[in-house]
């Protein structure tokens, strides 16, 4: 099995390849002077000559293409077309932001979702039930920006009780965790809609199983019984929940960090794209992809530490 | 079903048999989940509201009156004015006719594209099947905004655009959810007997397979197109899409943020109008979702 | 099988369908050949029916499938009046298709449950360009379905409104709706209950006689198969073993798996006795079948050429031809008397 992981590993690399090609293929092929729109409409011949010789678009595409897979593997990822700057620079400098909030998102999510689920599973048909299904619905239908938004509002500008713009110190802990909370929250409060949906109906399912039965007969405490067998089986499908969520997370760090003006990997690709800063654009929806496998290994890794009998061959 | 001499009478009386019961079914469960009653009348008001907006908005809504600028509900604006003196309310219910048909046409786009190419790809199987469903798995592994933000960036921010951007990005998940119907379709002895009696692949694709495939999608293509309207409003959101005076409820919430301070209403009623059809659509889906399979599970849970 | 030449609708030569099986490992460790069908041949007349009789798995399904042509063959000749439909192609395949079809097992999943039976049996009519309106059509539509004994009343009803015998007969009409000369019926009242499957069986017999149809009718079940057969032929892991007239079949089987099946048929007749045969032994994978005959594994009569080599086809008459190295040799009683024992 662990032939398995290693295998997917490798394939991240074929996987990357292939996004590279895609993004450069949509950002190149499609028609549109990417200088024109750079330098304005009115732009004199020698300054569009100029540009085009800088950025190389007359080369032939197999030669622009292969500069661009070489510049990655040298981890050069070109320069930013709006300030110049090393993309790789400024990726950098952003990531820890983006990480940040996707960690505690995830977290948030999981810790309010999975309880929440089971209190509405064994609360079945309850007062309690009916809400927290009512509010899972209104969570997972609303855009992660207003979410952030009304947060924002409520807790941030009335409250005044966190801050609304920016990330904070990064060297400092409490300054990162006092930045993150309600961003994380405005995305997490989204998955742990969802997580709460899975939990509730996987758990209804598994408590229904003969297996529970037995071991409440043996005289187990109902909480061992609960967490030990219910929730071990509940687990998988829950965790597929966060994966599929993870896309839409990364999607939704574009939105929130718009919202918050919050620096991450969201807002530097949204401004690049207003931008048309190729470069930026280019090596960040790269990243992104990255991440999202990466991610999705690391989770089917957690599958097989909950339920040692998946066995990947 | 009784035995009647005549057999075209007896047609009759069966087709009235049945209409009947379909009938009394969708009321009985109308009246079991009230909720489910009032997101259908929801969704309808929406709808209509979108369709004779003309008709229903109070005002132009590209109409600007500075004098009224910023203003919280009074003075005929039933829900304020937002930063140019625009009615907010008439906006929102023209943003409704974009929203939602941009839900609608993108849902629609990738609903068709996706779910020809997985039927014809299961159909064909083989290594064709799999290479497409090498290059789905990985197009799915990319966050839908993302995709979206990308192909507008490319192609430039307008109404067709983004309806394009979305149905593409969205295709790949009705290509893998067709497909799997259509394998278990395939080994069904009637697909043997349509190419014994020499039907030809078309008709067979077209008119055996996808009729037969389609039900089980009815549930996601509803699901999909609240998904979309939420990937429209981003969209305009982060000012990539149908850019103002047009509203469409994403960029009356960007506008909206912009005067956050001073008017936070523009952006709540926007982001309200959004979670209401959304949500509608969400409960709608979920009620299709319990009908179609009854059987599966012993109670609603 | 007569082999006179006169009115020989079907005849098959050493049909082949093999499919290629992945063996284990990770990389591939190759692939081996599942022999479906291994060289079958007999002859149809017209008018006449051949029973096809064997096992689950036996590879009688697949024969029906390719001759046919919905699977492709993987070898042989399959001539049907007097022309290779393996070799045909496109347009030419498919006019011939309209003379030859195929009644299914599965009353529940041979109809498309989305189309009325008016438009299951309309729908090939109109394709093959055999009526010119949708007039005449419906009007053919219900004669059809008087024919098999349904109303006609039932054009526009879905097909889980049906019982499985009432599904079986609209298959029927299906099949009729080309007018075609030649019928496979695969298994065609396996799934029904014992009285319907009489029904169906009368249905196709008559059928046979108004419409002078040709019928190949593949079974497991001999009792039914007796009944409708002119010729049978038993099939064992892709070969044809023995083939005969149906008299020649039950009266004197020759190939111990014949007698093995026949002596499985409860004979209503308590003063009759008889005695068992019940196959031991492991049946052999059709993948890479070892050399020798197929049958050595299971068989109570076995010497040691059957391990060496493959038997050939033996005639015991005209029509009558088995596949064993012991039939029609003394050696044959001989054995049989020291497994009694």
């Amino acid at each position: 099995m662990l032939k398995y992981f290693i295998r997917r590993f490798i394939l991240l690399i074929p996987i990357v390849f292939f996004v590279m090609t895609v993004v450069f293929f949509v950002m190149h092929v499609i028609p549109g002077d990417p200088t024109y729109v750079m330098l304005g409409e009115n732009a004199s011949p020698e300054a569009v000559q100029e540009l085009r010789k800088n950025l190389k678009l007359d080369d032939p595409l197999w030669l622009q293409y292969t500069d661009f897979i070489k510049g990655f593997l040298e981890l050069d990822l070109g320069k930013s077309i709006q300030n110049g700057m090393p993309v790789t620079k400024l990726i950098a400098r952003v990531f820890p932001y983006t990480l940040d909030l996707t960690v505690v998102s995830t977290i948030f999510g999981t810790a309010i979702g999975i309880p929440l689920g089971i209190l509405s599973a064994l609360k079945r048909n309850t007062l309690f039930d009916s809400m927290s299904r009512v509010i899972s619905l209104v969570g997972i239908s609303a855009p992660p920006f207003f979410l952030g938004i009304c947060l924002l509002l409520v807790m941030g500008y009335y409250l005044g009780l966190f801050p609304i713009v920016g990330g904070g110190d990064q060297g400092n802990i409490l300054e990162r965790l006092h930045y993150m909370v309600l961003p994380s929250l405005s995305m997490g409060l989204i998955l742990a809609a969802y997580v709460m949906r899975m939990t509730r109906s996987c758990m209804l399912e598994v408590i229904r199983e003969d297996y529970m039965r037995t071991a409440r007969a043996k005289g187990l405490g109902e909480a061992v019984v609960i967490y030990k067998h219910g929730l071990r089986n509940a687990l998988i499908p829950i965790v597929t929940v966060i994966a599929n969520y993870m896309g839409h997370m990364l999607g939704g760090a574009v939105l929130i960090e718009t919202v918050y003006s919050r620096p991450g990997m969201g807002k530097l690709l949204v401004d690049a794209i207003m931008a048309r800063d190729y470069p930026v654009v280019q090596a960040t929806i790269i990243v992104f992809a990255f991440m999202v496998a990466l991610i999705n290994l690391i989770l089917d890794l957690v599958y097989t530490i909950i339920n040692p009998r998946i066995k990947y061959n | 079903m009784s035995d009647i001499q005549n057999p075209v009478l007896a047609e009759v009386l069966h087709k009235e048999e049945i209409k009947e019961g379909y009938f009394k079914l969708a009321l009985s469960n109308l009246r079991k989940y009230p909720l489910v009653g009032i997101s259908l009348l929801v969704l309808f008001s929406l709808v209509f509201m979108a369709v004779f907006a003309p008709w229903v908005a109070p005002f132009d809504p590209y109409q600007q009156d500075f004098v009224k600028r910023l203003q919280p509900s009074g003075g005929g604006h039933l829900l304020g004015t937002d930063a140019f003196g625009r009615d907010l309310l008439s906006r929102i219910i023209y943003g409704a006719r974009i929203s939602l048909a941009v839900g609608l046409m993108a849902t629609g786009l990738a609903a068709l594209i996706g779910t020809v190419l997985g039927i014809i790809s299961a159909y064909v199987g083989g290594r064709f099947d799999g290479i497409m469903m090498g290059i789905v798995d990985i197009l799915m592994a990319f966050p839908m905004l993302l995709f979206c933000l990308l192909l507008v960036a490319t192609l430039g921010s307008s109404l067709q655009n983004v309806v394009l951007a979305i149905g593409i990005a969205m295709a790949p998940r009705f290509v893998r959810l067709a497909r799997a119907p259509t394998l278990s379709i395939k080994e069904m002895e009637y697909m043997e007997a349509a190419r014994a009696l020499g039907l030809p692949h078309y008709r067979i694709v077209f008119f055996h397979v996808l009729p037969n495939v389609i039900g089980s999608l009815i549930v996601v293509i509803t699901l999909q197109v609240a998904a979309a309207i939420i990937a429209e409003a981003s969209i305009s959101f982060l000012g990539l899409g149908v850019a103002p005076p047009v509203a469409t409820w994403g960029n009356i919430l960007q506008e909206g943020v912009g005067q956050l301070r001073n008017a936070p209403w523009i952006s709540i009623y926007a982001g309200t109008a959004i979670v209401l059809a959304v949500l509608s659509i969400n409960i709608v889906g979920d009620a299709l979702r319990d009908i179609m399979d009854p059987k599966l599970k012993g109670e609603k849970r | 099988m007569d082999n006179q030449g006169k009115d020989v609708m079907l005849r098959v030569r050493d049909l082949k369908k093999y499919f290629p099986v992945k063996k284990g490992g990770f990389f591939g460790g190759g692939t081996a050949l599942l022999k479906a069908v291994d060289g079958i041949s007999f002859d149809l007349c017209k008018g006449k029916t051949m029973g096809l009789v064997g096992e689950s798995g036996c590879g009688k399904t697949t024969a029906g499938r390719a001759i046919l042509r919905l699977i492709e063959p993987s070898g042989g000749e399959v001539l049907f009046e007097g022309r290779d439909l393996a070799r045909l192609k496109g347009s030419e395949l498919t006019k011939m298709r309209s003379k030859m079809q195929i009644v299914f097992q599965d009353p529940y999943a041979s109809l498309n449950p989305r189309r009325t039976v008016g438009q299951t049996i309309t729908e090939p009519m109109m394709q093959h360009r055999i009526f010119r309106n949708k007039e005449s059509a419906k009007k053919r539509v219900r004669e059809l379905l008087e024919v098999v004994g349904m109303s006609a009343g039932y054009m526009d009803r879905y097909p889980h409104e049906f019982s499985g015998g009432q599904r079986q007969r609209i298959g029927i009409a299906r099949a009729l709706a080309l007018n075609p000369g030649f019928l496979v019926c695969d298994e065609p009242v396996s799934a029904l209950d014992v009285s319907i499957q009489a029904q169906i069986i009368n249905l196709l017999e008559d059928l046979q006689k108004e419409l002078g149809l040709t019928y190949m009718f593949i079974s497991h079940d001999l009792k039914v198969v007796r009944h409708i057969s002119d010729h049978i032929g038993i099939m064992y892991l892709g070969k044809i073993v023995e083939t005969g007239t149906t008299r020649e079949i039950y009266d004197s089987p020759q190939h111990p798996y014949t007698k093995a099946l026949l002596s499985a048929i409860p004979v209503p007749d308590p003063t009759r006795k008889t005695v068992r045969i019940i196959l031991t032994g492991d049946v052999p994978s059709p993948v890479d079948p070892p050399p020798g005959c197929r049958f050595q594994s299971r068989c109570y009569i076995k010497e040691k050429i059957c391990r060496d080599e493959d038997p050939v086809i033996k005639n015991i008459t005209a029509t009558h031809r088995v596949m064993c190295h012991l039939a029609v040799s003394t050696g044959l009683e001989a054995a049989e008397a020291r497994r009694v024992q």
